[in-house]
């Protein structure tokens, strides 16, 4: 056994993804566990931002651990986590939960924007429709499904942190407010609004660079094709 | 104008970070600070992709909340999974484990999920009606037996063969809708079989040129170059239709090259492994 490989015997939740992915491709349950534990929140909260139904994005999740079992050996860490592969099972398995419904986001801007303006179910937040995305409705709607799609990746992942950082974050970049401004409405000392601030936006960078490629510009990044031969039917 | 470092321009970028307008605001901004971080930028590239990274995420973060505070905050509650779900998922995959289902690089239906399946096959029948037109050509081998044969007996065959249909015409719609790519497939000698295209998301193999095989074997499909082969799915039959419908998501993370071939072999049922002499190819990259 390679020395490097012990921790992780002893301790299979340290397993990184390329080896959690082999022993889950070579039929070990319990890996998929550790897998759904680590991956199946950001997962769900994505999936039913995105969807506004629990049960719908349960099943869509279901799927997507699903898939995972029976796939794992095609995943290939060298192009992205584990976890931006199951997103990216999950959108097209929530896309297609979307045509089958019939609430397809659609060329029709009237019809996205009922789809988005719907009543959440219980214990689900209002999901709003932010005006570039019915502006955007009428030219295509898998742009605009895009666009819902990491939108709702970017919520998930403000969701994340810490509820101090929640406050900063939604303050700074919803309402525009300055650090300052900030400071004084919360009544926090400025210097732990400006530190806060910076922990939650590493921490985005962290968790959301991976996923939604900041590398690219950002008419691409909306629609991140999952890997390089996706890419190239664009060519 | 003093001469920015990076440290300096790292941390004037961190400043800029707490405050979007600042940041969006950066190109026009008369603050010496901000000159002498612009003409940093001109000069180092790390700096200005750490800067245009940092930007690409206040947008989307921007992008992501209402300008209303109380909606925005909602928006960002956390939701967690329900404690039922990891009790389905860890069930369904067991069962999927004990029934032999797993890893089968196919495009068969989880053990668990069997029961949905069947509604949406109620579900994809009325789904039909609208795409009778573009799906006439194929459904007519559907119907001509139909009519002449046991109806009752056939009737369920013939509404699974017009659910896969269904499927087939509602993905080479979502293929043609989309930037896409279009190859030939073709016999060992070149004579061209049949199509594969595919979009960002879908892949959609169809042939005439296969019959069903023996109840023990399938049409396997696999992704090969030099040094690797995947199994990425199986044909399955819609009348004369030999078809493969899947997601470029469950295996995209295999890169597509200049040297990738598509393969379909006859292999038995359960074989994980390519035995088979190509009966069709592609060459993906052409």
């Amino acid at each position: 056994m390679n020395p490097d490989d012990r921790s992780s015997v002893d301790d299979p939740s340290t397993l990184d993804d390329a080896r959690l992915a082999a022993r889950i491709a070579a039929g070990d349950e319990g890996a998929f566990v550790i897998a759904y534990d680590r991956h199946s929140g950001f997962l769900f909260g994505s999936v039913t931002r995105f969807l506004g139904d629990r049960e719908m994005a349960a099943e869509v999740v279901q799927d997507a651990f699903v898939t995972l079992w029976r796939r794992a050996r095609l995943f290939d860490a060298r192009s992205g986590s584990l976890l931006t592969w199951l997103l990216a099972i999950a959108r097209h398995r929530a896309i297609d939960r979307l045509r089958a419904e019939g609430r397809r986001p659609t060329r029709d801007a009237v019809r996205l924007d009922a789809f988005t303006a719907e009543a959440p179910t219980a214990g689900t937040p209002r999901l709003d429709t932010p005006p570039e995305l019915v502006a955007d409705a009428a030219t295509d709607p898998g742009e605009v499904a895009g666009r819902r799609w990491v939108q709702s990746v970017v919520r998930t992942g403000i969701a994340e942190l810490p509820e101090n950082e929640r406050q900063v974050i939604v303050l700074g970049y919803s309402m525009d407010l300055s650090q300052a401004q900030i400071a004084e409405r919360l009544e926090w000392p400025l210097g732990t609004v400006k530190s806060r601030t910076r922990r939650a936006m590493a921490q985005l960078r962290q968790r959301l660079g991976p996923i939604v490629d900041l590398d690219q510009p950002l008419d691409r990044a909306a629609d991140r094709p999952a890997a390089g031969s996706a890419a190239q039917a664009d060519r | 104008m003093s001469q920015m470092d990076h440290a300096a321009a790292h941390e004037r970028i961190a400043d800029l970070l707490l405050e979007p307008v600042r940041l969006a605001g950066l190109d026009h901004s008369a603050d010496p600070e901000d000159a002498a971080l612009r003409e940093h930028l001109t000069t180092c590239p790390g700096c200005r992709a750490d800067l245009e990274s940092w930007r690409r995420l206040g947008r989307l973060v921007g992008q992501a909340l209402p300008s209303d505070a109380a909606a925005a905050t909602d928006a960002v509650e956390p939701i967690d999974a329900p404690p039922s779900l990891r009790a389905r998922v860890i069930g369904a995959v067991h069962d999927a484990a004990q029934g032999g289902a797993a890893h089968d690089g196919g495009l068969g239906t989880p053990v668990s999920l069997q029961a949905r399946r069947a509604g949406s096959i109620e579900r994809g029948a009325r789904r039909l009606a609208p795409w009778l037109g573009l799906a006439a050509s194929l459904i007519v081998i559907v119907g001509a037996s139909w009519i002449t044969l046991d109806q009752a007996s056939l009737r369920e065959t013939a509404k699974a063969e017009a659910t896969a249909l269904t499927r087939i015409v509602a993905a080479v719609d979502r293929v043609l809708a989309a930037p896409h790519k279009i190859v030939e497939l073709r016999h060992p000698d070149g004579a061209g079989a049949g199509s594969i295209s595919w979009s960002r998301h879908d892949w959609v193999v169809l042939t005439t040129a296969l019959t069903e095989p023996p109840a023990d074997q399938r049409y396997k499909c696999w992704l090969e170059e030099a040094d690797r082969s995947v199994m990425v799915g199986q044909m399955d039959f819609a009348g004369g239709t030999a078809y493969w419908v899947g997601s470029l998501d469950e295996w995209a993370t295999w890169e597509i090259g200049p040297e990738t071939q598509f393969v379909v072999t006859l292999e038995a049922a359960d074989a994980q492994d390519r035995t088979g002499t190509p009966i069709l190819s592609a060459d993906l990259g052409s």
